[in-house]
């Protein structure tokens, strides 16, 4: 694994809010390429901070990130648009469009991609019996529960099948049957060639894959599950 | 578990749009913009009459010549006039030759005499309106001359001139007004495009997640903003339509107004452009307004 090259790389990784303290301060990261990475840590740490920098949200005060071996900083719109649509996100909130169905959600990064509908309708639909939502494929949002919403974030975020997906608290809001079968479903991805890093709180989830465990604290990353 | 659809079920309806197209305080906007294509279509059809009205005006006088006679005394004043006529009836067989009674001619000086009865000696000039077609007004002056008959003759240009003048700014009132309504169209769609992005800013961070670029979340804007201009132009377009249409048919607007099939049908075809141009300017406002302010909000990242 680690003769293939990053697809994320922080060296030295500083973030701050406008004149606030350092959030993140010399972040040092590495995400190779078709790794499985947890990243756990206290509330607060820096974990969706981190993520954010990750999924190109946001800018590092200081240090170097490169993603998909480009310096973020360099980028152009395009470029940075181009490696977001190689990213999948899958966010605490969710960030849902109440106005489109559960099928339009889900389809959205394909459409934005230019994709003609005829091509994705089957895998869109298929992903989303995958999910257990097979039969709320025409539910608005605002109509779904917590855990049903985070399954639609969820299947939206890897229907375009991403290099890298990102999660924060994925199964923060699943029954335990359906959480196993969320971390199937990245695992399947990871097994095809995905990068997946997920931030969690939840020691079980981190305990059922043999898999790489990075823990945030005081802004500085380090390895290893939390003692 | 219920039974889930298949594929062929989802597939059947066309995509949603990706911004609602029920916005709150949609309604307002929607007002705003039709009573601007409204007022827009009245400004049009106003500097289109003033067109068609200057050149009616113009038409009736380049037709039309006035000869003063200036007679030696009153007492032959009909029969001076005659001779002249005649003379005119030589010098322009084809034209139509009007004599002014004395009495009308003393009428015409009332405005600068005043109702007065004035004195039966007054040397009031004899006037003879000619009417036609390629009337020459120095071949007259000539045949006039050469018949031996004092006259002047007034080809109106002077007065044709002031028309033309007064035409020409009914026509500037009504396309400035125009272009200022347009102007105010293209300020009304910046703004509503800048609260727009405001309302919807989550899903724009949604569709920027998912990586749209900004010429595709832009290009969202004006296809929104482009129904709305067009939508907001065919309903004020037509109201200026039906008022133009009742205002001609209720008042003697002359030229002004439609006074036939002829003028409505150029008038409907330039409104149309109007209605084109109306959403074209909604669309571009929006599009420029949402590609900057997406760069905006990208450089404060």
């Amino acid at each position: 694994m680690s003769s293939l090259p990053d697809l994320v790389n922080f060296e030295r990784v500083a973030l701050r809010y406008g004149r606030g303290p350092e959030v993140l301060s010399d972040a040092t990261l590495d995400l190779p390429q078709g790794s499985f990475t947890f990243l756990t840590g206290p509330s607060g740490a820096g974990k969706s901070s981190l993520l954010k920098l990750c999924y190109l949200s946001l800018i590092p005060s200081r240090g170097l990130i490169r993603m998909f071996g480009r310096d973020s900083a360099l980028l152009t719109n395009s470029e940075r648009q181009a490696i977001k649509r190689r990213i999948g996100v899958v966010l605490q909130d969710f960030h849902l469009i109440d106005h489109l169905s559960v099928y339009e959600n889900v389809a959205l990064p394909l459409r934005v991609s230019g994709e003609p509908r005829a091509s994705y309708n089957d895998d869109v639909v298929e992903l989303l019996q995958w999910v257990g939502l097979g039969h709320r494929i025409q539910a608005y949002p605002p109509t779904l529960s917590g855990g049903e919403k985070q399954r639609c974030a969820i299947a939206r975020a890897v229907i375009a099948k991403p290099d890298l997906l990102i999660a924060d608290e994925p199964t923060g809001n699943v029954d335990p049957i359906i959480g196993r079968r969320l971390l199937r479903l990245f695992s399947e991805m990871n097994r095809m060639g995905a990068t997946i890093l997920i931030a969690t709180h939840d020691t079980h989830l981190i305990d059922e894959l043999d898999a790489r465990v990075l823990r945030i604290e005081n802004g500085k990353i380090f390895t290893g599950k939390p003692s | 578990m219920n039974a889930a659809p298949n594929s062929a079920q989802i597939s059947g309806p066309a995509e949603a749009p990706l911004l609602p197209s029920r916005l709150r305080n949609a309604r307002a906007l929607w007002v705003v913009l039709i009573i601007m294509a409204m007022l827009a279509g009245c400004a049009l059809l106003f500097a289109r009459g003033s067109m068609r009205l200057s050149g009616d005006w113009q038409a009736q006088l380049s037709d039309t010549l006035t000869v003063q006679v200036m007679l030696e005394s009153s007492e032959d004043w009909d029969a001076q006039t005659r001779r002249a006529g005649a003379a005119l009836a030589d010098a322009a067989p084809g034209a139509d030759i009007e004599l002014v009674s004395q009495e009308d001619a003393k009428a015409l000086l009332r405005p600068w005499l005043g109702n007065a009865s004035l004195p039966d000696d007054l040397p009031v000039p004899g006037l003879i309106n000619l009417t036609g077609q390629n009337i020459s007004a120095a071949q007259i002056q000539t045949a006039l001359d050469g018949a031996g008959i004092t006259a002047n003759v007034d080809d109106n240009s002077r007065y044709a001139d002031q028309l033309r003048g007064t035409a020409r700014r009914l026509v500037g009132i009504g396309l400035g007004t125009l272009l200022l309504i347009l102007i105010a169209g293209l300020s009304v769609n910046i703004f509503a495009t800048r609260a727009g992005m405001t309302a919807q800013k989550d899903i724009i961070r949604v569709l920027v997640q998912v990586g749209a670029s900004d010429k595709f979340i832009a290009r969202l804007f004006v296809g929104q903003a482009l129904r709305r201009g067009a939508l907001g132009a065919a309903i004020g377009l037509s109201l200026a339509t039906l008022l133009w249409m009742i205002l001609s048919i209720t008042n003697d607007w002359g030229a002004l107004g439609w006074t036939g099939l002829g003028s409505g049908l150029k008038d409907l075809i330039w409104l149309l452009a109007l209605g084109v141009i109306f959403a074209l300017i909604c669309a571009a406002a929006a599009g420029v307004t949402a590609a900057r302010q997406l760069a905006y909000e990208r450089k404060r990242l």
